[in-house]
């Protein structure tokens, strides 16, 4: 990299910096929330037409919800940003663990982070496992 | 033999862009906010920078050896096409054509798709969503695709302008402020031909794969039009969970490298690296086929309703 491609890097980082400023200066931070079964359903709808919800747990702060599916499978809903990202697993493809506040689910996926589940109890079919 | 020598200093129109693409982009984040037109997310907008940031970063690092690259296979070209005005016509049309490739190939193979889903990755659809672009270019080999012009014997750094015009010129339409464009719409690749290319609904998927022209899809049966009463939904099919640019960069990467070392056999490595994205051996993952098919059902199912209703 000569000092040309530094200085324009440079220049670039600072933009970036300066535009995510003024992003979040505008008001683009919107956090929304699942606030009853049947906004989640909704949604589910919306991203899984096929999908068959049987089982709701929302999360206290209404920025994730866990369904399970009739076929077994389940389906997370989560907040990112002011989008909720939806996915569907296998029962086995998750890892369940009880925490302060609620649960610790995991995937194997690097695109899909642990999510932390403010709930007051895990439901038996979300037993930690 | 060296190349023929250009009669003009080559610009580097990315560079000189870039005060226009952040120009533009604030231009667009007031536009948004005034006129409620568009949507705009703070973390969202700073991953999609972020990955431009990388991606002109680490593009900077591998240029000189994607360099080298061509002017090797330029050794063993079929002509040797000097800098006229019929040659540089005829190179923005092979570097056209040989992104629609680049890029349709892109979507139909894991393995360049691990490149390209970063740029698919934002739930939005904004100019910053232009600048999501890759970290792994070098070593998901996509600029192979362009390495042909070089053997065919045009100059290597008139293919290198004119993939810098199609890069700049594809800023522009990541838009959902401009509708369409009337008798351009036909020829050109617009905000409304690519917000088409954006989509998860099943209509959409897996068209309009234009850098500048649109008649590549329109020859090759890829040309899907954006309809009043469809919106676009934005992102991919398993839409990421996280803001952290490492992750956006290297999910796909990682998924690939899960399946393979838990593959059961060589076809089920093939598979898992250049089959359709989403193949599984026991076809239990979504792929665009699966997911245009059971659209198709619901639709057929829909149908008979709908008639009877009327």
């Amino acid at each position: 990299m000569n000092i040309e491609q530094l200085i324009v890097a440079l220049a670039s980082a600072a933009a970036v910096a300066a535009l995510i400023l003024v992003a979040f200066g505008l008001g683009f931070r919107a956090k929304p929330t699942l606030e009853s079964e049947d906004a989640v359903r909704a949604r589910l709808a919306e991203a899984e037409p096929d999908a068959s919800p049987s089982d709701i747990l929302i999360a206290k702060d209404g920025a994730a919800a866990i369904v399970r599916l009739a076929d077994g499978r389940i389906a997370v809903l989560r907040a990112v940003g002011d989008r909720f990202a939806i996915r569907v697993f296998p029962r086995d493809a998750l890892a369940v663990a009880a925490v302060a506040e609620g649960l610790r689910i995991t995937f194997a996926d690097l695109g899909f982070p642990a999510l932390k589940l403010r709930v007051e109890a895990a439901p038996s079919w979300l037993a930690p496992h | 033999m060296d190349a023929p020598a250009a009669p003009f200093a080559i610009p580097d129109v990315v560079t000189l862009a870039i005060p226009f693409f952040v120009a533009l982009v604030f231009a667009e984040m007031i536009y948004v906010r005034v006129t409620k037109k568009g949507a705009y997310d703070a973390r969202d907008a700073g991953a999609s920078l972020m990955m431009g940031l990388g991606n002109s970063i680490i593009g900077g690092i591998f240029a000189a050896a994607i360099l080298a690259a061509h002017y090797a296979v330029y050794e063993f070209r079929i002509f040797t096409i000097p800098w006229t005005w019929w040659s540089l016509a005829l190179c923005f049309f092979a570097e056209d054509f040989a992104y629609y490739w680049f890029h349709r190939v892109s979507h139909e193979r894991r393995w360049f798709w691990a490149s390209h889903v970063v740029h698919h990755s934002s739930q939005h659809y904004n100019l910053s969503t232009a600048l999501r672009q890759t970290w792994t270019n070098a070593i998901g080999v996509t600029w192979l695709f362009w390495l042909p012009l070089s053997f065919i014997g045009f100059p290597p750094l008139m293919t290198i302008m004119f993939s810098g015009i199609s890069l700049v010129y594809q800023f522009w339409i990541h838009t959902e402020s401009v509708k369409r464009l009337g008798p351009l719409e036909w020829v050109l690749n617009t905000p409304s031909h690519h917000r088409v290319h954006h989509a998860t609904n099943p209509r959409y998927l897996d068209a309009n794969y234009a850098g500048v022209l649109i008649i590549w899809d329109r020859l090759f049966g890829t040309f899907v039009p954006e309809r009043d009463d469809e919106k676009p939904r934005y992102g991919i099919i398993s839409n990421l969970g996280s803001f952290n640019p490492f992750r956006i960069a290297f999910h796909e990467w990682a998924g690939i490298w899960r399946d393979v070392t838990h593959a059961k056999s060589m076809r089920e490595v093939f598979g898992y690296m250049f089959g359709p994205p989403g193949w599984s051996p026991d076809g239990s993952r979504k792929t665009s086929a699966s997911l245009k098919a059971a659209w198709a059902v619901r639709q057929s199912a829909a149908a008979p309703a709908s008639i009877a209703a009327e």
